[in-house]
């Protein structure tokens, strides 16, 4: 009913957009994927009235689960409530989350947000618990001379499970520096968790570009390097005149590593870190057309740790 | 104005064009022709018959006043070739594998790197490289014995010191043709300055080219420096005293053995030569220096010395300041250790920064203030790099190409912000011209063109009313004068007309003068001067005790910006626009020589024949115990055929081998065959290299090869004889970038192979190869790099995949040995910083080795290989290095690397030697 509530409200603000002073707007389109809805459709947007008051909603259709999927929110100054279903959820192992959140984002401080609600049901788990989380989530980006760019985010999520019987805590923590400069990144990330209470699920999995194979632990590290360069600007004929497709090649690298704790056993007395990791690497070919027309053709050749590549293709 | 000594610097600071020019081929739309003297043949294309016929009376001309000088002359003809490919001053010759001179017509601004009281611009290269191409061909003694066995291997005179190369051509210049760069307004100012500053530098510091690190730079050392050194020599120890060194020098055994790589002790050869030691030599000319200049500088001071305050500070080559419309700033162009750019700097002296990186030219403000307008020279096409006109949006700091192929070297605005005004050649004969750029139609409009080749537009201004042009203009017989020209068009009216070098013409903001500099006077020193419209009298503005140039008013009409010198180079001055304080000096104009288009010799022009340049001219013989054999190499004078055959005994198999390698470029792509047969089997190979440049900041190039090799039997692998299919391609590309100190060199390279051998399953292989150098913006030698390398194969064996470790080689892990790791893939990483320790640049007494200066380094390895990466067993190796960067014989310039690396898990560090570039 909650979340009724806040889905009527957000939808009367926006119908009545049209006759309030709003300042700001954006209507963004929905198309993304996920393991239960399959492919998901629809259209997220929002206003912003009186410079504090900002109601926004999205709506999308899984066309594989054939459900309709929802976040509506309200921020009025720093606060966010939201009443949503909606896929990606920041608990590990999770596909998306249904329930309340709130957010609170103070300047230069930590992004708190909180979270009550059921995670969604998928195969392994046909019957999802019951959850709530607090998140502090900050980012930071250093710009440095000559256009280096400098960048340093953390999340943390401490989670509670078993909330109606005997609440029991998960958490984990996740840092990523990077290092950008112009089309040269190299990033670095490492996460470790903590699941006493045998949280289904909750792992840290990782996987690198080619590789369909992941791997999963209670820590994780992990390397990307990326260098893009312009190979030539070509002026494509048939198109608008003035239209000129960019040709960029690029060369790429990405280490992932997970370690879980294995279990004693008859040859060794006590708990060992057992690292698994996965690695590729290779290059890759952009075409992209103006901003204006906004399409980009990906073509890689990937190489993976046991010598297997393939050709991967995105637009 | 810029100076004629800035050839060497110029061609530096566009080394990379150049060079291209040089890989890349004649356009196959040249029809080549040559035509034949006595003692030249002189290769051209059409459009170059007028400068070919005035190349061939130069060349005779030049080479009667050599041989009487040095009494001795090539045997064979020399080549001359001349191309019209690129917008920059091109001159060279090379001995090696014959004698030949290559030559740009292109002329541009003249007055920058030469002489222009000569009466021909031709003569002073013709001259110059003539004089090389006889120098360098001098074989005496046991030499000459030497030449006629093994031909042109044998060239002593290639191992003297530079200025007795360079110094010599412009000094021979001087003493036979009365000008060159030795008594240039240049060449004073920069020695009266050394004079001034009490420091005139030391042998071993002007006797061969290195980085160095301080001005002047080193071209300006061995080139007009070391001319004066030989003038002293001449005229203390007598007229044929550089005859005599070159007897002694080119008699020299060891100059010839060694190649170019070492050489005799010069001090043995120069005592023989003037019966004195080096030293004394040396210390008498450094005397004879400070006296012969400390005069000048008394008389000069005597007149009373103009004031000015310097503005920039990064010295070396600063010039060609324009004010910004609000004369807040002002722009000019920079070329310096590190850097080579248009910047941008308050009139008070503050904010000194970089806004173009590159090498743009003579930039100036737009009327409104919102550009800058300045030339840039970049590839046009595959086979052309020529100059353009380029506008820079201050406020979105983007560039913009106005021209494409113009040819334009000068652009400056007109008034009205719409028109550009520009000189560009037109021909192909080095003729130049003025046009009109219109901003909104992006049509061209001439102004003027000087289509007989006569005369050679310098510089533009535009009066304040738009109405009229003020032109510097070179004309034949050497006379660089001030002229005025309707913006319309018509004939351009003489304010100057006599051999002093009159440049760089700017009005005052008002229209009543007109400033340009002018070496005029006693002590050729470059003044500044000033011509009233209203009564045609003239000024001068300034006295200084170097020189002043470039002359440009600000908008306000208060101050006069203008390129100064002193100990570190070229500075902009700003004095006070003050006509009441300048000097009234009469100027009186001569008669020109009437120039009556170009005399045609008759000489004859027939097709262009390639055997004879391509036929062989050396044979060097070699043994390394097993073998004995001779290499010989050689190519056409215009490149288009070129080849290098290796030949010999094998005396351990009692048979004959041989290594042949052959390249064609005549149209792109260039088709290379190599074709061998030695005791390790045969080989035959065709490849072709297709240039994929686009600009001179980004280079790519594609290779594709097939080869086929027999092989004997080689136990354990190959126990019957084998044979192996190669297929190969690689893609290769190059940028560079920059802002002020920091540079971003990237270089990347994709290739692949497909190998079929007879006895075991074809096999693929991949390699990857990213390195990129930062050039930190510390100062000019501080870098970090990041190189990153992947191979994949399938091959069955793991010998034919990659294995990492070693100091070196491309997949080397420093810390730990070859081989460390192998197997079907391999990846590696290194991460280094390099930089300075100390600049050494000391010669090693009289010996033809000099210490450069000493780099560290500091790096870190990671290395993977195998059949599956386990990033558990990654290779990790860190060290220092230290480098010390050396040139022997004259020319070589290479690094002696030592270091300790370190492998994690090693029992002990390894220590490794390299020696490199």
């Amino acid at each position: 009913m909650r979340a009724l509530a806040l889905i009527v409200i957000a939808l009367s603000i926006l119908i009545c957009g049209g006759f309030l002073p709003a300042t700001a707007q954006s209507l963004n389109p929905v198309i993304e994927g996920n393991s239960v809805d399959g492919l998901l459709l629809g259209a997220e947007g929002s206003y912003r009235f009186f410079g504090w008051l900002k109601p926004s909603l999205g709506l999308a259709y899984g066309l594989q689960s054939q459900k309709i999927r929802y976040k509506a929110g309200i921020s009025v100054w720093d606060v966010t409530l939201w009443a949503l279903d909606w896929p990606r959820t920041a608990v590990l192992g999770r596909v998306g989350e249904r329930g309340l959140k709130a957010a609170l984002k103070l300047p230069i401080l930590p992004i708190v947000s909180g979270f009550v609600g059921t995670l969604w049901p998928w195969t392994q788990d046909p019957n999802p618990p019951d959850v709530a989380y607090v998140m502090w989530e900050s980012s930071h980006n250093i710009q440095m001379p000559l256009g280096i760019e400098l960048g340093l985010s953390q999340r943390t999520l401490v989670g509670w499970w078993q909330l109606g019987v005997l609440p029991s805590e998960f958490r984990y923590t996740q840092t990523n520096l990077s290092v950008r400069y112009e089309a040269l990144s190299m990033s670095f990330s490492y996460g470790t968790l903590e699941n006493t209470s045998n949280f289904p699920d909750f792992i840290f999995t990782q996987g690198v570009k080619g590789d369909s194979e992941l791997i999963r632990g209670d820590q994780f590290w992990s390397l990307q390097f990326k260098r893009a360069f312009d190979v030539m600007t070509i002026s494509v004929p048939l198109l608008v005149p003035s239209l000129e497709l960019l040709v960029q090649g690029g060369v790429f690298l990405h280490v992932s590593s997970a370690g879980k704790l294995e279990l004693p056993s008859d040859e060794q007395q006590e708990h060992k870190r057992v690292w698994q990791n996965r690695l590729s690497w290779g290059v890759s070919v952009l075409l992209l057309l103006p901003r204006e027309v906004g399409i980009k053709v990906r073509l890689d050749f990937v190489f993976i740790r046991d010598g297997k590549f393939q050709f991967l293709f995105s637009l | 104005m810029m100076r004629r000594a800035l050839l060497t610097v110029f061609l530096w600071a566009l080394g990379s064009v150049v060079g291209l020019a040089q890989i890349t081929i004649f356009d196959p739309a040249l029809v080549w022709q040559q035509l034949e003297t006595p003692h030249f043949v002189i290769v051209f294309h059409q459009g170059l018959e007028n400068i070919a016929h005035e190349t061939a009376t130069i060349a005779e001309e030049s080479y009667q006043i050599i041989q009487k000088e040095f009494g001795k002359a090539p045997a064979e003809k020399t080549y001359i070739v001349i191309a019209d490919v690129i917008d920059s001053i091109v001159g060279s010759a090379t001995p090696i594998p014959q004698n030949t001179i290559y030559i740009g017509p292109a002329q541009m601004r003249l007055a920058d790197w030469a002489n222009v009281r000569l009466d021909s611009w031709l003569r002073t290269l013709v001259y110059h490289e003539l004089l090389h191409i006889m120098d360098l061909d001098i074989a005496s003694g046991p030499n000459a014995l030497l030449r006629t066995i093994f031909g042109r291997i044998a060239i002593p005179n290639i191992n003297k010191p530079i200025p007795f190369i360079e110094g010599l051509a412009v000094y021979e210049k001087y003493k036979h043709l009365g000008e060159s760069r030795l008594n240039d307004a240049n060449t004073l100012m920069m020695i009266r300055q050394m004079v001034l500053d009490n420091d005139i530098p030391r042998f071993d510091e002007i006797a061969r080219y290195y980085h160095r690190q301080r001005w002047p730079h080193i071209g300006l050392l061995v080139y007009n420096f070391g001319s004066w050194l030989l003038r002293y020599i001449e005229e203390t120890y007598g007229p044929e005293s550089m005859k005599k060194f070159n007897d002694v020098n080119s008699a020299s055994v060891m100059n010839t053995l060694s190649l170019g790589f070492f050489g005799d002790n010069f001090d043995t050869i120069l005592k023989k030569a003037l019966k004195e030691p080096t030293d004394e030599v040396y210390a008498g000319f450094r005397r004879w220096l400070r006296q012969k200049f400390s005069a000048e500088i008394e008389a000069i001071t005597r007149e009373g010395l103009t004031a000015s305050v310097r503005l920039t500070t990064l010295g070396w080559l600063t010039r060609q300041p324009s004010w910004s419309p609000n004369t807040t700033e002002i722009v000019y162009q920079h070329y310096g250790p590190g850097r080579t750019s248009i910047r941008i700097i308050s009139a008070g002296g503050e904010h000194d920064r970089e806004i173009i990186f590159g090498n743009g030219e003579l930039p100036s403000f737009s009327p409104d203030g919102r550009s800058v307008l300045y030339t840039k020279l970049d590839l046009d096409g595959f086979y052309y790099a020529f100059g353009d006109i380029y506008l820079y949006d201050l406020a979105q700091k983007r560039e913009r190409r106005l021209t494409h192929g113009a040819r334009a070297y000068f652009a400056t605005f007109a008034p009205d912000g719409q028109t550009i005004y520009f000189a560009h050649h037109i021909g192909r004969d080095a003729s130049t011209a003025i046009s009109a750029f219109d901003l909104k139609t992006q049509k061209i409009t001439p102004v003027k063109e000087f289509s007989d080749n006569s005369v050679t537009v310098h510089s533009i201004a535009v009066s304040p009313d738009g109405k009229t042009l003020a032109l510097s203009l070179w004309k034949r017989g050497g006379y660089q004068d001030i002229y005025l020209l309707p913006a319309e068009g018509g004939e351009p009216v003489p304010i100057t007309q006599d051999k002093d070098e009159d440049l760089d013409p700017s009005f005052s903001p008002d229209g009543q003068y007109l400033l340009f500099s002018s070496d005029r006077g006693n002590y050729r020193v470059a003044n500044l001067y000033a011509y009233k419209f209203s009564d045609g009298s003239f000024y001068r503005v300034t006295n200084v005790l170097t020189g002043a140039f470039d002359p440009a008013v600000s908008p306000d009409g208060k101050q006069i910006a203008f390129m100064g010198y002193g100990s570190d180079g070229y500075d902009i001055h700003l004095m006070p626009f003050d006509p009441q304080s300048w000097k009234p000096v009469t100027i009186t104009k001569e008669i020109l020589p009437e120039w009556t288009g170009f005399q045609r010799t008759n000489f004859p022009i027939k097709p262009y024949d390639f055997v004879p340049s391509l036929l062989p001219k050396l044979w060097l013989p070699f043994s390394d115990g097993k073998t004995v054999g001779i290499v010989t190499f050689g190519q056409d004078v215009l490149g288009k055929h070129l080849y290098q055959i290796v030949t010999g005994w094998d005396v351990e198999q009692s048979r004959p081998f041989y290594f042949l390698d052959y390249q064609i470029a005549q149209i792109l792509p260039v088709l290379a065959l190599s074709l061998s047969d030695s005791r390790d089997g045969s080989t035959q190979k065709v490849s072709a290299v297709m240039p994929l440049a686009l600009s001179v900041q980004q280079q790519q190039v594609l290779r594709v090869s097939y080869s086929r090799s027999q092989h004997p039997a080689k136990e354990p692998d190959h126990p019957a004889p084998w044979t192996e299919d190669a297929y190969a391609a690689e893609y290769s590309y190059q940028s560079v970038r920059g802002a002020d100190l920091w540079r971003d060199t990237l270089s990347v390279s994709v290739q692949g192979e497909l190998i079929s051998p007879s006895d075991a399953r074809p096999y693929r292989r991949l390699t990857v190869t990213l390195r990129e150098i930062f050039r930190l913006p510390l100062a000019e030698t501080h870098t970090l790099s990041v190189k990153f390398i992947g191979g994949w194969s399938d091959a069955e064996r793991a010998e034919d995949g990659f294995s990492i470790g070693g100091s070196t080689g491309k997949f080397a892990v420093r810390g730990f040995s070859e081989k460390i790791q192998q197997g079907k893939q391999a990846l590696i990483s290194t991460l280094e910083y390099r930089f300075p320790l100390a600049t050494l640049e000391r010669g090693l007494g009289y010996w033809p080795i000099f210490f450069d200066d000493l780099r560290g380094g500091v790096f870190l390895d990671l290395g993977l290989a195998g059949e599956t990466l386990d990033v558990g067993v990654l290779k990790v190796g860190f060290g220092v290095e230290l480098s010390l960067s050396m040139t022997t014989g004259y020319f070589l310039n290479w690094a002696v690397r030592v270091g300790v690396a370190q492998g994690l898990g090693e029992p002990s560090p390894r220590f490794y030697l390299t020696i490199g570039s």
